[in-house]
């Protein structure tokens, strides 16, 4: 081994005036502070054309007024309560609605027996707008979380099994030949080729499913429940509160940001493999 | 030493079409390059992914040892690389190596990279590699299960001039370095000639032998590395060429 070694290093070094790793571009970092520039001046315009009462405080209350409400929700607690139901009925829609999508769209990738089986029927029911399942799941399940969680299971499973099933079925048939000539079985290709090649699009489906959980969850925490973010929106919708109203937006513009930003970052670590312009500039 | 392998009768047709192969047989019976060689659509390709099993041929055996070829006694490589792009250069070579243990696992890895002399680029990605480096680490890839049939369908094909005569340089090297049966395809007869111990020509479709050449090995005008611009070799080549041409196959 050392000789032939010794002459293939011999070898390697003299290819390697032609044959350099392609250079690591630079990370571009643009500062994500821009991004803040347009909310602040919007806070700044709104403040002013309330204090110079150029609209009515009744129904859009200065930034000010909503921060002090703001302060009194998260003195007394009541706002952690509501957000921790929230991300609780969130979280737990969100596994159920992966891992079904997952089944799903792994089975439909990789089998196309199972695509023609299934696929008509499941994008029949994407097309169902989510309001539509609510009485039905309230009906079946009662006002308690069980349908709430499950009317999020629906919001997330379809963008993830669609991405997924794309995602597999699109596999390049060359890296599937590769596993083929190691003898890879189908649970072997599915694991080891299939859906680490399918991981970029899978987690588009998952960023896209956590997107939609935080709209059902609006939906259903509205339309029946006694605490969390979206009862927040109707109670202050009855008891004549727009800035309690704008708080709970708020709160789900912040959280739906974070979380997202979370997986994102998560889907960057996992998919820095890929060759790509915006690995490069750091877009 | 390795196992006679035995192709007898091979055919394939795809469908109900015309077929695109044989009927070919063949013997080889010693380590060393044999090359194969054709025009475009000869049947060369289908000719080795046969061998590989990525192709059931519709008619033939092909044996090793008398016994059919499994999987784990063959080593492929692609024309283009078609590494993982996920896994390291470490981790690709591994990639059919799953069912050993682990010290097993990294040695053969070790070896295979140091074979192609890659050790210095165990942990990079393919995105960061050179077409010539990917396609070293395709070749450790096929190398590392030691397989006792090696099989390269075009795997130069897509390098420029100056990295194709450096990984012919690897492919010589690993040739006498390893005990296996080595089927090289390409369409490119210099390259067949500078690498191989035997040229076989195909024709087609559908593609069948018209010329099998076993190389002096023992003539010094046929010592490695083989000097292209020699008579001999010249001589042989517009052999070749005769072979290749375009007229009707001998019934």
């Amino acid at each position: 081994m050392a000789e032939h070694s010794a002459t293939a290093e011999a070898l390697a070094t003299r290819d390697q005036a032609q044959e350099r790793p392609a250079a690591q571009g630079g990370r571009l970092t643009l500062g994500w502070t821009i991004g803040l520039i347009v909310p602040a001046v919007l806070l700044l315009a709104w403040q002013l054309a309330a204090g110079q009462q150029w609209i009515e405080a009744d129904l859009l209350p200065a930034p000010v007024t909503i921060a002090q409400t703001f302060w009194a929700m998260a003195q007394d607690g009541s706002l952690a309560n509501d957000i921790l139901v929230t991300v609780y009925r969130l979280a737990l829609g969100f596994v159920f609605g992966t891992v079904a999508g997952t089944v799903a769209g792994m089975a439909t990738g990789a089998m196309p027996f199972a695509r023609r089986l299934l696929d008509p029927t499941l994008q029949a029911l994407r097309s169902v707008p989510s309001l539509a399942w609510v009485p039905l799941f309230i009906l079946w399940f009662g006002i308690a979380d069980t349908s709430k969680v499950i009317l999020i299971a629906v919001g997330v499973f379809f963008p993830v099994y669609l991405n997924l099933m794309a995602a597999i079925a699109g596999v390049d048939r060359k890296l599937i030949e590769v596993g083929r000539v190691h003898d890879y079985g189908r649970l072997r290709l599915m694991l080891r080729i299939q859906l680490p090649a399918a991981m970029p699009l899978y987690l588009t489906g998952i960023r896209g499913g956590l997107g939609l959980g935080w709209m059902f969850i609006a939906s259903a925490e509205m339309m029946g429940a006694n605490n969390g973010l979206g009862f927040i929106l109707t109670n202050g919708e009855e008891v004549g509160r727009p800035d309690q109203i704008i708080v709970a937006i708020l709160a789900f513009a912040v959280l739906g940001k974070t979380t997202d930003w979370i997986v994102a970052r998560l889907a960057a670590r996992l998919t820095g493999w890929q060759d790509k312009l915006s690995a490069e500039s750091g877009a | 030493m390795t196992r006679q392998l035995d192709i007898a009768g091979l055919t394939k047709a795809f469908g109900t079409a015309a077929p695109v192969l044989g009927p070919v047989s063949l013997t080889l019976d010693g380590e060393g390059i044999t090359a194969i060689i054709g025009r475009s659509g000869s049947g060369k390709s289908t000719f080795l992914r046969c061998l590989s099993g990525l192709e059931t041929p519709t008619r033939g055996t092909a044996t090793l040892g008398g016994k059919p070829i499994r999987p784990a006694e063959v080593g492929f490589v692609f024309q283009e690389p078609r590494l993982m792009p996920w896994l390291s250069v470490r981790r690709n070579i591994a990639f059919g190596l799953g069912h050993l243990p682990k010290a097993e696992r990294k040695q053969a890895v070790e070896d295979a990279m140091a074979l192609v002399g890659l050790s210095a680029a165990a942990d990079y990605l393919p995105k960061q590699l050179s077409g010539g480096m990917a396609q070293r680490v395709a070749l450790a890839r096929a190398l590392a299960p030691r397989p006792e049939l090696l099989l390269l369908d075009e795997p130069l094909s897509a390098l420029d001039p100056l990295t194709r005569e450096q990984m012919q340089a690897h492919i010589l090297h690993v040739a006498q370095h390893i005990r296996a049966t080595i089927l090289l395809i390409t369409h490119d007869m210099d390259e067949a000639l500078a690498l191989a111990n035997r040229v076989i020509v195909l024709r087609g479709p559908p593609g069948r032998i018209v010329l099998d050449v076993t190389i002096p090995e023992h003539d010094p005008a046929y010592a490695f590395p083989r000097d292209r611009t020699s008579a001999p070799f010249q001589a042989m080549r517009r052999r070749l060429i005769d072979a290749l041409e375009e007229r009707p196959l001998a019934a």
